[in-house]
């Protein structure tokens, strides 16, 4: 119990519910929760008056945002790419109906050494390889029958140089 | 067939957010703001955040874990640019990090439990590092924390 109630009040559940606890530490109150239900309360207690203090923040939305919202969720929906919406830092300005404008022209980048090719071209060079490797082992067999042959030839010679001496 | 899915789902998306947005877009714009200083920069990163949550509706646990909480990580997160300050740069604005906000509700808070608060929440620093950031314990940083909370807990319920 007494561990329970130091858990409590280590302020790990502070941590938490303002997003900073760390992996681990979400990791060990989620166990935490789940097996002592003082934990639960008082995350649960946490969360709310957490959500009180922001409430407490809030800024009222001008009138339209949510309609923007949704225009651009649809708009979205058509250019299946969420990262296109970007919003630039140093102006504010929301970069994508600009962007949208540019959206005829295609952006090359040319920075890959490799080079695509059809898959056919994987079988012409194999039996392009098969071809050379027959030719390679047909030179080499015929060369030595020639080796061959040829000191055949000259035994034969000797042997009749001989027979004619004699 | 495809085109009505694809409706469907673009309502289904839709109505979440707007119920969403109803719930905490003033929350989270007012979180935003805090952290940009500008309103209409605000508003546009709030229109983001909130077309980006569209496309993780469904990667977030609505049911185990605070709604609140997600949200104010999962914008927190598109805000990396505002909140992410080199170290050094931290250190050496450390007595300006906090105070220009027009939230009156941290002039209740001295200047340590502004600081503490306001790089937790804010800036998603860890515990960790505001120590090593103020020459303080873990222990005491924890303790600032939740002196700050209780103070802010306590402004909101009067």
């Amino acid at each position: 119990m007494l561990r329970v109630k130091n858990y409590i009040e280590s302020g790990i559940l502070e941590l938490y519910v303002m997003g900073a606890a760390s992996d681990e530490e979400t990791e060990e109150l989620f166990y935490m929760r789940e097996k002592y239900a003082q934990v639960r309360e008082a995350l649960w207690n946490l969360e709310i008056e957490m959500e009180s203090v922001a409430q407490k923040m809030a800024v009222i939305p001008p009138a339209g945002i949510l309609e923007k919202i949704e225009a651009e969720i649809n708009s979205l929906v058509q250019i299946p790419d969420p990262d296109y919406l970007k919003v630039d830092k140093s102006s504010g300005y929301n970069s994508h109906s600009k962007r949208r404008k540019d959206f005829q022209f295609i952006e090359i980048e040319v920075a890959s050494r490799q080079i695509r090719v059809h898959k056919l071209w994987a079988w012409a060079f194999a039996f392009l390889f098969l071809l050379l490797t027959f030719f390679l082992a047909s030179a080499i067999y015929f060369y030595n029958k020639d080796n061959h042959i040829e000191k055949q030839v000259k035994q034969l010679k000797m042997e009749l140089e001989k027979q004619r001496k004699r | 067939m495809l085109k009505i899915k694809k409706q469907a789902l673009i309502k289904t998306k839709s109505d979440g957010i707007d119920s969403l947005y109803n719930k905490y877009g003033a929350m989270l714009l007012g979180y935003i703001f805090e952290i940009v200083k500008d309103q209409k920069l605000a508003e546009d990163f709030l229109v983001k955040v909130f077309c980006d949550l569209s496309y993780s509706l469904d990667e977030l646990d609505w049911d185990k874990k605070s709604s609140w909480s997600q949200l104010q990580r999962f914008a927190r997160k598109r805000l990396a640019a505002f909140t992410t300050i080199p170290e050094d740069e931290a250190i050496a604005d450390r007595g300006s990090l906090v105070y220009s906000s027009r939230n009156k509700h941290f002039g209740q808070l001295n200047h340590e439990q502004q600081h503490v608060f306001y790089a937790m929440y804010y800036h998603g620093k860890s515990v960790a590092a505001i120590s090593a950031e103020l020459n303080k314990t873990e222990d005491l940083i924890r303790k600032i924390l939740k002196e700050a909370f209780a103070i802010l807990r306590k402004d909101a319920e009067s």
